[in-house]
């Protein structure tokens, strides 16, 4: 099966949902609904609310279509002698010069020629494994995100509804803030233990040069994740001020 | 929590002969919330209100509010 009769309707078909999308939120975003009294503010909810809406179908349009192109590429790319793809691996580099011994000049300013730094490290790699294992961990990010985008998307519609103060949205909210948590708690795990699948994969052996899969603490992911909590917390109590402010006659 | 104080807005209303609409209308408030008032949902009431109703029904806050104590 040559490479053309696979990719082509998979292009076509990426074509075609780029085409769809255009069209059906092309009325969202550029136009301004007619009808209601429109203050600056709720125009800018209306304008985040669409963008929400398009982001979220784009995402669930991406998560659909990835285990499909995954396969086309696999199988187009797989008689190639020179297929590779680039994973980027979150890794601890050590690179001591002093191993180098006869390749480098004596190098100044430095008092030991070492360099460390703790990055994405892009791998060229025909593993098909660590290829899949990659693109799993993006799928469940994407899964992830969609949570979160789906309860924005309900806070922001009830926002223009002006029924925003209620505790149904605290609890979205909240509900937010945890899955901020989860994932801040899980992606360093995926990236650690999927990166040292990968880097074990790869056969590393060059000396002076060390690559390690790197582990972080995500204190800005969970720091975020709190602050959301509490801002839930405080929504609660606004939600509840405005029920007792409803009911006072 | 609110069923302690009891509103005997019914009773009132029965004794001066009045509905809750004419006199919505004459405190001026929607009937929707002399409703909740009546009904025992409200959680406060603005002394204006209170002021209001009562002068409306000719009458004293103690007239029209009581301590449910069986409530308790």
């Amino acid at each position: 099966m040559s490479v053309i009769t696979i990719m082509l309707p998979a292009l076509l078909l990426y074509v075609a949902v780029i085409v769809w999308l255009f069209v059906h939120f092309k009325s969202k975003i550029f136009s301004v609904r007619s009808g209601t009294a429109s203050t600056t503010d709720n125009r800018l909810t209306r304008l985040v609310y669409h963008f929400l809406d398009f982001f979220l179908m784009f995402i669930i349009l991406v998560l659909l279509m990835m285990p499909p192109l995954l396969v086309v590429m696999t199988i187009s790319q797989f008689d190639n002698p020179e297929w590779g793809i680039d994973i980027g691996v979150f890794s601890n580099l050590r690179i001591d010069l002093n191993e180098f011994a006869g390749l480098v000049m004596e190098p100044s300013g430095i008092r030991n020629p070492e360099f460390s730094t703790q990055a994405v490290i892009s791998i060229d790699t025909y593993s098909l494994f660590a290829y899949y294992l990659f693109a799993l961990i993006s799928v469940i990010g994407g899964v992830v995100l969609l949570y979160i985008l789906l309860q924005l998307r309900t806070v922001f519609a009830s926002l223009l509804s002006d029924m925003a103060l209620t505790p149904e949205n605290s609890g979205r909210i909240r509900k937010i803030g945890y899955a901020v948590i989860v994932w801040s708690l899980v992606n360093p795990f995926l990236q650690y233990f999927g990166g040292r699948a990968v880097l074990r994969d790869i056969a590393f052996n060059v000396p002076g040069f060390q690559l390690n899969p790197a582990f972080e603490i995500p204190i800005v992911g969970l720091f975020t994740g709190l602050v959301i909590i509490v801002l839930s917390g405080v929504l609660n109590e606004a939600a509840r001020i405005q029920k007792d402010q409803e009911l006072t006659i | 929590m609110s069923a302690m104080i009891k509103v005997n807005l019914d009773l009132l209303l029965v004794q001066r002969k009045m509905t809750l609409t004419e006199l919505a209308d004459e405190v001026g408030i929607t009937l929707a919330n002399l409703s909740i008032l009546k009904r025992g949902k409200a959680r406060a009431i603005r002394f204006s209100t209170l002021a209001a109703i009562c002068k409306a029904l000719n009458c004293e806050p103690g007239d029209l509010l009581e301590l449910d104590k069986e409530a308790e």
